[in-house]
């Protein structure tokens, strides 16, 4: 299913389903799901899940592949997860620039990875092995991170090279980018100007959570606030136009205050991008 | 190929996410570490609260400490957090002896809520051709799939977790199945005999008589008239809940 350049969508949490099979008061482009949520379901949950994905089109967002892991690839896994992209139709398959899983173990949440060339060799090796068995470029996002570890070189330089290297797609998530330049002292827009910008092709936003002076936490649950949105409206500038999406996992609001928020989005994105070409924001 | 410092780097973060454990790390800001670690346990917390609420109220004392222990030395395999639960159950009968001894019915319990937590995710199963009449003793049948037994030797099926410490043990069957218009679980106290019967009866290919007489069989019954006309009633109400139907 295509999805048309500039779309705004949000990510769906189960209890959004009446609200979004409705569509009076919330009515993203599209919605984004976490495939290892849905993989192998059936039931009440496949049945309104397939009602929700005959009304928007599906993204997805994966959180299990581990793509900067020492241990092996999950094949068995990959193999489902193409099998459900290709069930519904996914136009789009993202996921995180991290690691998930390590020593034979599980985690369940993002890590992040040292910052080294050697594990820019590794990963780029591994997004190559993971879009071939999917048939599907793979589009990766920069994470949040609380603490670099075993770092020997910048965050930017090695999101770069993963990109740059592999030829695969960035998913620039911008409270993200927000976050890390609040937690680690750079500058925002300036980690933005040092990505191969003419690889974004999913652009994340979010609110999140300050827990000390000096740390945020990318929580998903709360408002994205005004300097997320000025740093977007700074990223719109700089990237051909790409779908967008509104991510809240906790504390969810009223749909309408949801709505609010995509039809923010909405108005920014199409301020830089409706009158545009392709080739006019290529930075 | 990735370095051995490397390697090493990402697995003493996963090990201290793990166990908690405070751990060097190279270049790390050590105090922002335990973020990490919180945030990974919980995820793991709250999947296993969700799958086992009724367990967390009869292990009145340990239950943390259990999960604790769980991730900390448990290698979790599943790639999907809603399947990871279930891991628990394979862990605690293999490392957990003591607590088991404190709370005998805790295996039982952790079977009987998985149970119910993935009949209600489980992929839909197609139902197999079937006749539409009702099935008689002399006709060979087919079991709804979405349908699962547990054998229990206590009776967590029936019985309010405060009470559960005083339990006896003994032999308990619980039939589940999710209802296709519904979606939703449903559950059925059901006598060894019928259990014995509805598992000779989906590995073989028997008539319900001859079913019946397996079991009966298994279980030393010799009563023939009585366990026939009382799997007769349990057939025709399997029946109307369309668990059961007449082979084509």
């Amino acid at each position: 299913m295509n999805i048309t350049e500039g779309a705004i969508g949000v990510g769906y949490r189960r209890a959004m389903t009446d609200a979004l099979l409705d569509g009076t008061e919330i009515r993203p482009d599209f919605v984004e799901l976490a495939p290892e949520n849905w993989i192998d379901v059936g039931g009440t949950w496949k049945k309104r899940l397939n009602q929700v994905a005959d009304k928007y089109p599906i993204l997805c967002h994966g959180l299990s592949l581990s793509i900067g892991s020492p241990d092996e690839l999950d094949y068995d896994f990959i193999a489902k997860l193409k099998a459900f992209l290709d069930e519904y139709d996914v136009p789009l398959y993202s996921e995180h620039l991290s690691y998930s899983k390590c020593d034979n173990a599980h985690l369940y949440d993002l890590l992040p990875i040292p910052f080294r060339q050697d594990a820019v060799d590794h990963i780029v090796n591994r997004i190559r092995i993971v879009q071939d068995m999917l048939a599907r470029p793979l589009v990766l996002e920069n994470v949040s991170y609380y603490t670099p570890v075993a770092a020997e070189m910048s965050e930017v330089d090695f999101v770069s090279a993963i990109v740059k290297e592999s030829g695969c797609k960035l998913l620039l998530d911008v409270n993200n980018v927000y976050v890390n330049a609040f937690n680690h002292n750079y500058d925002p827009k300036a980690y933005i100007d040092g990505l191969p910008l003419d690889s974004v092709a999913y652009m994340h936003m979010a609110g999140h959570h300050k827990v000390q002076p000096d740390l945020i936490i990318d929580t998903h649950g709360a408002p994205i606030i005004d300097p997320v949105y000025e740093l977007f409206e700074y990223a719109t500038e700089r990237t051909k136009p790409v779908p967008v999406l509104l991510e809240r996992d906790f504390n969810l609001p009223e749909m309408a205050e949801l709505n609010g928020e995509l039809n923010r989005l909405r108005d920014i994105a199409a301020s830089q991008w409706v009158n545009s070409s392709s080739s006019s924001h290529a930075s | 190929m990735l370095r051995k410092s490397t390697i090493e780097a990402q697995s003493a973060l996963s090990t201290y996410c793990r166990n908690g454990i405070e751990t060097e790390l190279e270049g790390a800001k050590l105090d922002r570490l335990p973020h990490y670690r919180r945030l990974v346990y919980n995820v793991v917390v709250n999947a296993l609260n969700t799958a086992y609420p009724i367990t967390q109220k009869y292990v009145t004392e340990g239950w943390e400490d259990l999960q604790h222990r769980f991730f900390s030395s448990h290698y979790c395999q599943h790639p999907q957090i809603w399947r990871m639960p279930e891991e628990l159950i394979a862990y605690v009968a293999e490392n957990e002896a003591e607590l088991i001894a404190k709370y005998p019915a805790l295996i039982d319990l952790l079977r009987f809520e998985w149970q119910e937590v993935f009949l209600f995710m489980m992929p839909d199963l197609e139902l197999p051709k079937h006749g539409d009449a009702a099935p008689n003793l002399g006709d060979k049948v087919v079991l709804e799939p979405e349908m699962q037994l547990l054998i229990l030797t206590y009776p967590v099926h029936k019985t309010h977790p405060s009470k559960l410490i005083d339990a006896q043990p003994g032999q308990y069957a619980s039939l589940a199945w999710r209802e296709r218009e519904t979606g939703k679980v449903q559950f059925m106290d059901i006598s060894i005999f019928y259990a014995l019967f509805l598992e000779v009866i989906s590995s073989e290919e028997l008539s319900v008589q001859q079913a019946g007489a397996k079991a009966a069989l298994h279980l030393g019954l010799s009563n023939d008239e009585s366990w026939s006309s009382n799997l007769q009633h349990f057939v025709n109400k399997l029946q109307e809940k369309r668990l059961i139907f007449k082979s084509e």
